[in-house]
């Protein structure tokens, strides 16, 4: 096989970086990206995205790690260089707060993160109603710049990026080898995963410049995460909601969280409000399948299901399918020196 | 009684403000007057970039230690007012870098969450081998200086845009206290050898993905003399000059380039900011702080000079901590005068 032929399905955070990946991998595969959605419509353009992980509670803690790792040295590069800026990639320092003690003090990813230490009393003191609390630096990858910067890296590896909607994954076979389904939420109708739920999402992007750090309350429900020229206000976590409208009392509600914990965002301007689902799962899933009808073979790779943790994952997962894509073109080219003979 | 303030900086201005917090109650005839050649945004102040750090070394000198103490934790106290905003008042953690151990400095219990800097974040500076993180306070002299004078005005000080040539031209006029702000001029009122100009100059730029502040320190060639990165809320402040005796007020293309390069070199990104602005200016230097009284016989009549100027490249770091002492020694000049019962609250 000269040439695979790989389709990716998605063009989120997930999608793109997997792409990418792939052409990284096997310079020699042919890699086309198609979606309905591209930038700024996809469900990663309205998450801040925050390397701050989200525990899976059905993979393996050893392999979360191992994913953050990856994707936070890999950021954590680009965060250093002249790109930087393009990426929209750059460090963050703030503060995690419980109302309660929790009952992990450390976090999986605690040494990952640069800095990471408990909160000082005098630090406490800015938030009354919280007792305890963590300092951190981490990174944040500004979305549309992250996703219209991995496009262009795709675009010059010669990959090529359609505007489609894929009803059915049967559909793509014939034209493509192998198929990369990166849909997110979107795999619940595509390939009927019923594992798979939304976690609707309400965030505010206001105009508050002075506000330099994060504030996260661990609960994880109200949070404030400035990027390069908003700050992203949230949220909610509404889990089986499919609604994308945005209400007006969770915007209220939001605000009123945040002001609590920032009371400078009294004075924040230009509110604009967005949703998105995030595609949930007790464990992402990153995995080869073979698809069979009729005598006829179509191999896929899933990488979907990242939930609430896309961002601080994707480099680690998408490096994981790119894998499984290497697997798939070995069990192919396999097949065909067999069918030789 | 007339009080006037010579200067319009950050120095003047707080001086006056706090004097007629603590006084304009107790003292209803409190009269206070700003003279001043340079008003907002064209003082040494509005250049600043507005962050609280002292210098690296307090070379013993605990009072000036404690006046940045009183300064931060004041500022502290205001950082969740509805006033905070519009003070140009904002938290802002950062990284001081260095190429060798140094000792903690005099500073690193009034700052937050002081700590040193762990292997993993030295790689994002090569060549510095050292450093220290911490969370202080930006105070934007374009915005804290506005604020500064609405408060004044609210408070029915009035303001004159003129040069102050000596004492005796306010004085003379009736006024009893002159509280002398004039930061690097104050030695056309009054020579005084030891102060000196430390010539600074700086790159405004756009880069909003610049969180925090990054001050590199040279410990052979001084201090600022080496690049910092310093974010405030609209542009960054990219700086790293200070030449000792240089009176020049214009920007100078060499130090524009030391600047830039050194910079960008600390962080690559900088290269895709656009330059906004360049500004020079000059930190009124001296070996310590000059906030004494002084009693001048001008003619027959003995005018009361409370001096407050030398403040180098700290004087927002330590500003209000002077105004209080300023207004403590106020405070006695008006008991000696008669009009105060006793002095205005606990001494601190």
């Amino acid at each position: 096989m000269a040439s695979p032929k790989v389709a990716v399905v998605g063009a989120g955070v997930i999608g793109l970086s997997t792409a990418l990946c792939i052409t990284e991998t096997c310079p020699s595969c042919s890699v086309t990206v198609l979606s309905d959605q591209f930038s700024p419509n996809t469900t990663s353009d309205v998450a801040a995205g925050m390397l701050i992980p989200h525990t899976y509670p059905d993979t393996p803690i050893h392999r979360q790690k191992q994913w953050f790792k990856e994707t936070f040295t890999y950021l954590f590069a680009i965060s250093n260089s002249a790109e930087a800026s393009e990426a929209g990639i750059h460090l963050v320092s703030g503060w995690q707060v419980f109302k309660s003690t929790p009952k992990e003090e450390l976090p999986f990813w605690s040494d990952l993160v640069l800095g990471f230490r408990p909160m000082s009393e005098a630090e406490l003191q800015k938030f009354p109603q919280h007792r305890f609390g963590q300092a951190f630096t981490t990174l944040k990858c500004d979305c549309p710049p992250y996703l219209l910067w991995l496009e262009k890296r795709l675009k010059a590896t010669g990959t090529q990026m359609f505007t489609r909607k894929a009803a059915d994954l049967w559909d793509l076979h014939g034209e493509y080898d192998i198929v990369v389904n990166c849909t997110g939420m979107g795999a619940h109708q595509l390939v009927g995963d019923k594992q798979l739920f939304p976690v609707r999402g309400q965030v505010l992007k206001v105009h508050a410049p002075w506000v330099k750090h994060f504030i996260r309350d661990g609960d994880g429900l109200t949070y404030i995460y400035p990027g390069i020229h908003r700050v992203t206000l949230g949220g909610t976590r509404e889990k089986g909601s499919w609604s994308l409208s945005p209400d007006p009392g969770t915007t209220r509600d939001i605000f009123h969280r945040c002001c609590s914990l920032e009371p400078s965002l009294q004075g924040a301007q230009g509110i604009e409000v967005k949703v998105g689902l995030r595609p949930s799962r007790q464990c992402v899933r990153v995995q080869r399948e073979v698809l069979s009808r009729g005598g006829v073979k179509l191999p896929v790779v899933h990488n979907y299901g990242h939930g609430a943790g896309g961002f601080s994952v994707h480099r680690g997962t998408a490096k994981e399918a790119a894998h499984l894509v290497g697997e798939c073109i070995s069990a192919l080219q396999g097949s065909l020196s067999r069918a030789k003979l | 009684m007339r009080v006037a303030i010579i200067g319009a900086g950050v120095i003047g201005l707080s001086s006056a403000l706090c004097i007629h917090e603590q006084f304009h109650g107790l003292v209803p005839s409190l009269e206070l007057e700003v003279y001043a050649d340079r008003f907002t945004p064209h003082t040494t102040s509005d250049g600043a970039a507005g962050l609280w750090q002292p210098y690296l070394s307090d070379y013993g000198n605990l009072q000036e230690t404690l006046w940045n103490k009183e300064t931060f934790d004041y500022l502290l106290s205001h950082l969740h007012s509805p006033a905070a905003q519009e003070m140009g008042l904002f938290l802002l953690s950062g990284y001081n870098l260095f190429t060798e151990p140094v000792p903690d400095p005099s500073w690193k219990n009034i700052v937050l969450g002081f700590r040193n800097l762990t292997p993993k974040e030295l790689e994002l500076f090569p060549g510095y081998s050292y450093g220290w993180f911490n969370t202080a306070l930006m105070l934007e002299g374009r915005s804290y200086l506005p604020w500064l004078t609405n408060r004044l005005t609210q408070r029915g000080v009035k303001f004159f845009h003129k040069k102050v040539e000596s004492f005796q031209e306010v004085s003379g006029d009736g006024v009893d206290v002159v509280l002398n702000c004039s930061g690097m001029r104050a030695g056309d009122l009054q020579p005084d050898p030891a102060l000196q100009p430390g010539r600074g100059q700086v790159i405004k730029v756009r880069a909003p993905w610049v969180k925090h502040f990054i001050i590199t320190h040279d410990l052979k060639s001084g201090i600022y003399n080496s690049p910092y990165i310093i974010p405030g809320s609209e542009l960054t402040v990219l700086g790293g000059i200070y030449q000792f005796g240089n009176w020049s007020e214009e920007n100078s293309a060499k130090d524009h380039k030391a600047i830039w390069d050194s910079c960008c070199r600390l962080l690559p990104a900088l290269q895709k900011a656009k330059i906004v602005d360049e500004w020079s200016g000059l930190r009124p230097a001296r070996p310590s702080v000059r906030l004494e009284r002084e009693s001048i016989c001008l003619g027959n009549l003995q005018a009361e000079v409370i001096h407050n100027y030398g403040h180098g490249g700290f004087g927002i770091t330590i500003h209000w901590g002077c105004a209080m002492a300023a207004a403590r020694i106020l405070g006695s000049i008006l008991q000696e005068k008669k009009q105060l019962a006793s002095p205005p609250g606990p001494r601190l």
